[in-house]
């Protein structure tokens, strides 16, 4: 069938205008637009296209309305089935719209094939006569020339959705993911491979004490780290094995103080295996290591407590003994003293009473004459007389020394001063040391005194002796260890130095490795042989002295050139505390 | 058993090789550590200190040479206070040598640094 020329021009027309209306409109409004003027071109009653969007939604555009309509899948099928399978172009009728109107008499349906299938179908209605073949092909031409368009407009949509609905994705995973990131309770960040911080949430900036990630992002990770070398061991780790799991790191904060953390890290690594990002989560755990380092240092202080009341007793026992032996021999020095005394004063009697009898036999002599003279040469009397004289003198001496012995003795204990600090002699707590000492020193060393001249100290006398005869027997056994040929030699000085009283006591011996100069006041601390020093010695006479009495210990020397302690007291006794 | 047995045991199960051993000039037995002191390694180590510890006379010293350890972790810290406790017990004294600057600020951190003895060597 030949197109009548007329209706030719008017359906190209109608194409001009339905892609006019397409062009300039993207949205389904179109549709509408392009069915109002096939409605108008037509003269139709109802117009219609129905098609399935973009977004899958079944849904048919109908003249003279505004949006377009929505249907169920099944109810839009039923009514595209008239115009589905078959030909191209159908008629039927009578038929009314889905939704909207009654039934019309004649309707004309064409469908809209675009690459092989079907994307719309045109519907359109009238009651006032039915449609005729020329209708059908004007339709027909026009189906097929807006095929293309409303089927690249669809697929355009569909294509959109389906992008939206990606981006719609990646935005929500993305947003879960930065919520991860941004709301973790530990520090997340990223460093490239020069460790140089990329990314970091907000809980790294509270670790770190930075308010601003601008003070974080852009510096090296170890700039965060108490000790920068740290750093370096998880590195070379991280290099090596790729991932790094609870690794220590204590950051500094920017107000100087530290937080203990745990790290586990990985890293992105390129195609060579070379590091193109370290990923790493650090979790604060300050409060478990505080609670850890309590918990060690409570340990460490009852041990330290224990050794210490352990050491306490010993010493205290060591002490009892020293102070049990000065009044020991203080006691004895006592109980002498009185028969000693008797025995002196009979003495200087029995002196007196020989000069008597001395004079008697004398003036006997001279009046008997020549036969005392006999017996005066058989008894040897001139020379028994003269001995008299050496005697008394060399028994005075030896009462005397008796006397000062027994005086020394009892001055070194001071058993009758106590624990109070009174007024002490130095030098004659010296002199009383060196008599306590003498049978120490007197096969190994001689003793060379220069005191000067002191003011009395207060001070607890029996315990600086005790000192004092400590060191001397110290410089006696460590000369006599050397086994050399001679004697050694010990000097004793004391002087006044501002208000303290010094005192030097040096010896010649064998002198003390610098290895263990620090350590020969500790407790326990000798290098005498087993079973002659306990090693409480020097800890005992630090404590005495430096503790007890506010002065100074101190020991000077070198290997081979002998040994110097010098102990310095203050003169008004210790500081009140 | 005998401490360089107790050592050439261990050195053996630890390639790494994380202990050295020799006497010092007074005769103390000194134990050379080098590496990181970190969990496994500390884990791995108590034992021998414990051991050494045992060999060690009464009123002996035991001196801890740190001067090879590069890292030490909280598990570290922690080995260093129990030798130190079992230490005391034994009345042997724990000596750290060489304590590496980044070692002792930690230690300094926790406020444990005070109840050791340290000691600097001369060279």
């Amino acid at each position: 069938m030949s197109e009548d020329p007329s209706r030719a021009i008017d359906s190209l027309e109608a194409t001009m205008e339905l892609c006019r209306h397409f062009a300039q409109d993207d949205s389904e409004k179109a549709n509408i637009a392009a069915v109002d003027v096939l409605k108008r071109r037509f003269g139709a009653e109802a117009a219609a296209l129905f098609y399935v969007s973009g977004r899958r939604e079944h849904r048919f555009c109908l003249a003279g309305t505004e949006f377009p309509i929505g249907l169920g899948e099944a109810r839009w099928r039923e009514s595209v089935s008239r115009a589905q399978g078959g030909p191209e172009t159908a008629r039927f009728g009578p038929w009314a719209l889905p939704v909207f109107g009654g039934s019309l008499e004649f309707w004309i349906s064409s469908k809209l094939y675009s690459s092989e299938s079907d994307v719309g179908y045109l519907f359109l209605g009238r009651s006032s006569r039915p449609w005729d073949d020329q209708e059908e092909l004007a339709l027909a031409s026009i189906a097929s020339t807006i095929a293309p368009i409303v089927g690249i407009r669809i697929n355009r949509e569909r294509e959109e959705s389906v992008r939206r609905q990606a981006e719609l994705l990646l935005s929500e995973k993305e947003k879960r993911l930065r919520s991860f990131f941004e709301d973790s309770r530990d520090m997340i960040y990223t460093a490239n491979s020069e460790d140089i911080l990329t990314t970091v949430n907000a809980a790294g900036l509270d670790l770190t004490g930075r308010a601003e990630k601008g003070e974080v992002l852009g510096r090296p990770f170890s700039a965060l780290a108490l000790n920068a070398g740290d750093r370096e061991f998880f590195l070379r780790r991280i290099r090596e094995e790729g991932f790094i799991e609870d690794y220590e790191i204590v950051l500094l904060r920017k107000d100087g103080s530290t937080v203990f953390c745990l790290e586990t890290a990985h890293t992105l690594k390129g195609e060579k295996g070379e590091i193109i990002e370290v990923q790493g989560i650090v979790k604060d755990i300050s409060e478990r290591i505080k609670n850890e380092g309590e918990l060690w240092k409570a340990n460490l202080e009852l041990a330290e407590a224990n050794i210490k009341l352990q050491q306490t007793q010993v010493i205290m026992v060591q002490q009892e003994k020293l102070t049990s032996i000065g009044q020991l021999a203080a006691g004895i020095a006592h109980e002498i003293n009185n028969p000693v005394g008797f025995l002196k004063s009979n003495h200087v009697i029995l002196e007196r009473y020989t000069a008597k009898l001395r004079e008697a036999w004398a003036e006997a002599r001279s009046a008997a004459g020549q036969a005392i003279g006999a017996i005066e040469a058989k008894f040897d009397l001139p020379f028994v007389f003269s001995e008299f004289d050496t005697i008394f003198s060399e028994s005075a001496d030896g009462f005397s020394r008796i006397m000062r012995i027994i005086g020394n003795l009892k001055n070194f204990a001071r058993i009758d001063q106590g624990s109070e600090f009174e007024l002490y002699d130095v030098n004659g707590g010296i002199e009383s040391s060196l008599v306590v000492a003498r049978n120490e020193i007197k096969y190994v060393a001689d003793t060379k005194k220069s005191l000067g001249e002191l003011p009395q100290v207060k001070a607890r006398g029996g315990e600086i002796n005790q000192v004092i005869l400590n060191i001397l027997v110290n410089a006696a056994q460590a000369i006599e260890a050397q086994k050399r040929p001679g004697k050694g030699l010990i000097e004793i000085e004391t002087a006044l130095r501002g208000d303290r009283v010094r005192i030097i006591i040096r010896d010649d011996g064998p002198g003390v490795p610098q290895a263990i100069r620090t350590r020969i006041f500790d407790p326990f601390f000798t290098t005498k042989e087993p079973g002659k020093g306990t090693g409480l010695g020097l800890s005992i006479s630090y404590d005495i002295i430096v503790t007890k009495h506010g002065g100074s210990l101190a020991v000077e020397s070198e290997p081979g050139e002998g040994t110097t302690f010098v102990i310095e007291l203050p003169v008004a006794g210790p500081s009140p505390q | 058993m005998a401490l360089d047995e107790l050592l050439r045991e261990y050195n053996e199960g630890h390639p790494a090789g994380l202990v050295g051993s020799r006497r010092s000039e007074c005769g103390d037995v000194v134990l050379e550590l080098s590496g990181e002191l970190e969990m496994k390694a500390a884990t791995d180590i108590a034992p021998l200190l414990s051991a050494v510890l045992h060999e060690c006379p009464a009123r002996g010293r035991l001196v801890l040479d740190l001067r090879g350890v590069g890292y030490i972790s909280s598990t570290g810290v922690g080995l260093l206070s129990t030798v130190m406790i079992a230490a005391e017990r034994r009345s042997v004294r724990l000596v750290l040598l060489d304590m590496p600057a980044r070692i002792r600020k930690i230690m300094d951190t926790l406020g444990l640094l005070s109840f050791f003895c340290l000691e600097e060597s001369d060279e």
